[in-house]
């Protein structure tokens, strides 16, 4: 063994040692959240291509609403790999486990992370190629399939939803009204980490959090919103003008700079959301890092 | 080795658990850490292997603060917990994905630990009763070979072979550069393995003594009512009569240690065996 990697901060070598760690022990979870997910695409799928072949047209398959189904139940993929976060840390037998192991808390944090985001993608990914191959092969197999029928992945939704993402010509990555999307998910999929690991000693932390979450988002919208009305009350004829002068602003505009403007506040809106994600991963980090056996 | 420096810590504000607490481990050591319920041996183990961290003062591994966690203090200490959780793995398999994170891994050991419990590493740890989990536990824990190995009521969930088993492993895997602590109210379960006792009683330590300074000065005897001297430093019911421990001012020879009688003697009368360690 080589002692000098224990001398260090931050080893790739340790990282890879929890990371393989990590998966021998809890492969039964991951694999189990994937079935479920790879069962419940398939389910759609194999529905969807069954009133294909019943019907006998191929304008019957919704591709995008499958792939909008994909990306629905992807969600709820990312957030059970989101619970994984305190998995290490649930119990207090599980946190001696975890904190004792020899390795920086970068380490161990990086193991975490790398499971709750890239793992949890790389499930969505495979999972969705998995069952969009066997939806195609069963269907093909045991439907009478009409002329055209093809894969998800082929048939071209993916790319109509995503063909607003990409590379400027200044090389600054552009993000359409799709990433947004994307944006949203890993922001949210990062607030509910950074609430689980801030509540990590609670029983049945996972579904608490979420709780809170939902019923903190009600009272800021409400809040706000009353504010909001409070203000428009007060100073109803400044707001008034305000809008009335944007309304009118806008009206003199093309098509084209109108577009320009929705992808600018989009952009705007997926830049703020990314350094949000950003924000939470390093108050996840503080949080990791304070983790004691008894909170 | 270790150093525990003026430690405050509670639980919350009001109640302190230790208060200015200091102590000091040295090497080559089995320290048994004794103490009446609540008084925080096993706080004291977490904060010492930075599980829990000191609201004041400081705890120091090699001169390295626990708090940090890093992994060159991690991989020079375990920790064996009343209650512990380990995978639905072989042990084999557990003993290949953990002991690349520890320097001074013995496959040696590991073997002479597991002959010693009666074990094999293809034991499957989901599928054991409480006491072989903590079996195997101990043996990875003795096999990684780390230089501070605690121990908190290691014999609990033991058989009366498997205490005798334990004692055997804990001794045989012991080192000049090693310290073992083992916390634990079965007293009798390691009064033959200690070469060392620590007795706390809150933010105080009553007794910080080597085994043999220990027998140098003290005698533990049992003696009918008759042969009371009023000497005796403390005395207690026994079958045969009374359990006493008297000064060993003549420097007698050396009895066995009674850790039990130690333990009551030291919280019954903590400024009389002060002294006597004093004088």
């Amino acid at each position: 063994m080589d002692n000098a990697i224990m001398n260090k901060t931050f080893s790739a070598t340790r990282l890879g040692w929890l990371l393989k760690k990590d998966w021998t022990e809890n492969k039964k979870t991951y694999l189990t959240y994937g079935g479920f997910y790879v069962g419940i695409l398939l389910y759609k799928f194999l529905g969807s291509a069954y009133t294909a072949s019943v019907i006998g047209h191929i304008s019957t398959i919704d591709y995008m609403g499958m792939y909008m189904s994909a990306q629905s139940w992807g969600f709820l993929l990312l957030m059970m790999f989101a619970v994984t976060a305190i998995q290490g840390v649930n119990t207090k037998e599980e946190r001696v486990n975890t904190l004792m192991l020899p390795a920086s808390n970068s380490e161990k944090f990086a193991a975490c992370l790398l499971r709750v985001t890239l793992g949890a993608f790389l499930f969505c990914l495979f999972g969705l190629l998995l069952a969009d191959i066997t939806a195609y092969l069963l269907a093909n197999l045991f439907f009478d399939m009409p002329a055209g029928y093809s894969m998800l992945l082929l048939s071209g939704a993916p790319v109509s939803l995503s063909e607003d993402i990409g590379i400027s010509a200044n090389g600054l990555f552009v993000a359409g009204t799709p990433f947004i999307y994307y944006a949203f998910l890993a922001w949210f999929q990062s607030l509910y980490m950074v609430c689980l690991l801030a509540n990590y000693w609670r029983k049945s932390a996972a579904v608490k959090v979420l709780l809170g979450i939902v019923v903190g988002c009600i009272v800021l919208f409400s809040v706000g919103s009353l504010l909001v009305l409070t203000l428009l009350h007060e100073y109803y004829i400044d707001v008034y003008n305000w809008i009335f002068g944007l309304a009118e602003k806008l009206q003199h505009l093309d098509v084209e700079e109108l577009e320009a403007y929705g992808r600018m506040v989009m952009h705007g809106a997926t830049w703020l959301l990314c350094l949000l994600t950003l924000f939470h991963y390093w108050l996840s980090y503080k949080f990791f890092t304070r983790i004691k056996i008894i909170a | 080795m270790m150093e525990v420096k003026e430690l405050t810590f509670g639980y919350n504000r009001r109640q302190k658990v230790f208060e200015n607490f200091s102590l000091s481990l040295g090497e080559g050591k089995i320290c048994g850490l004794l103490g009446k319920n609540g008084t925080g041996k096993s706080t004291l183990l977490y904060l010492m292997t930075g599980l829990l961290r000191p609201q004041k003062g400081g705890i120091y591994y090699k001169g390295i603060d626990v708090r940090h966690r890093l992994p060159q203090t991690l991989g020079e200490m375990f920790i064996v917990p009343e209650e512990f959780a380990l995978p639905r793995v072989t042990l084999r398999k557990y003993v290949s994905l953990n002991r690349s994170f520890y320097p001074r891994f013995s496959d040696e050991l590991l073997r002479s630990c597991l002959r010693d419990f009666d074990m094999n590493e293809d034991i499957h740890l989901g599928e054991l009763s409480m006491g072989q989990k903590k079996k195997a536990y101990m043996c990875f824990a003795l096999a990684t070979n780390t230089r501070f190995l605690v121990m908190d009521e290691p014999s609990n969930g033991l058989d009366i072979p498997s205490k005798s088993q334990f004692r055997r492993a804990v001794a045989s895997g012991m080192t000049e550069d090693k310290t073992v602590v083992i916390s634990t109210h079965q007293v009798r379960d390691i009064d033959s393995l200690l070469d060392h006792v620590i007795i706390i009683d809150g933010s105080r330590t009553l007794l910080n003594r080597s085994v043999s300074d220990i027998c140098r000065r003290l005698c533990f005897a049992e003696l009918t009512a008759g042969e009371l001297t009023g000497d005796e430093l403390y005395t207690q019911p026994s079958v045969q009569g009374q359990s006493v421990v008297l000064p060993n001012r003549l420097g007698e020879e050396h009895t066995t240690l009674n850790l039990e009688l130690l333990f009551n003697a030291t919280l019954a009368h903590p400024q009389q065996m002060a002294q006597v360690f004093t004088d």
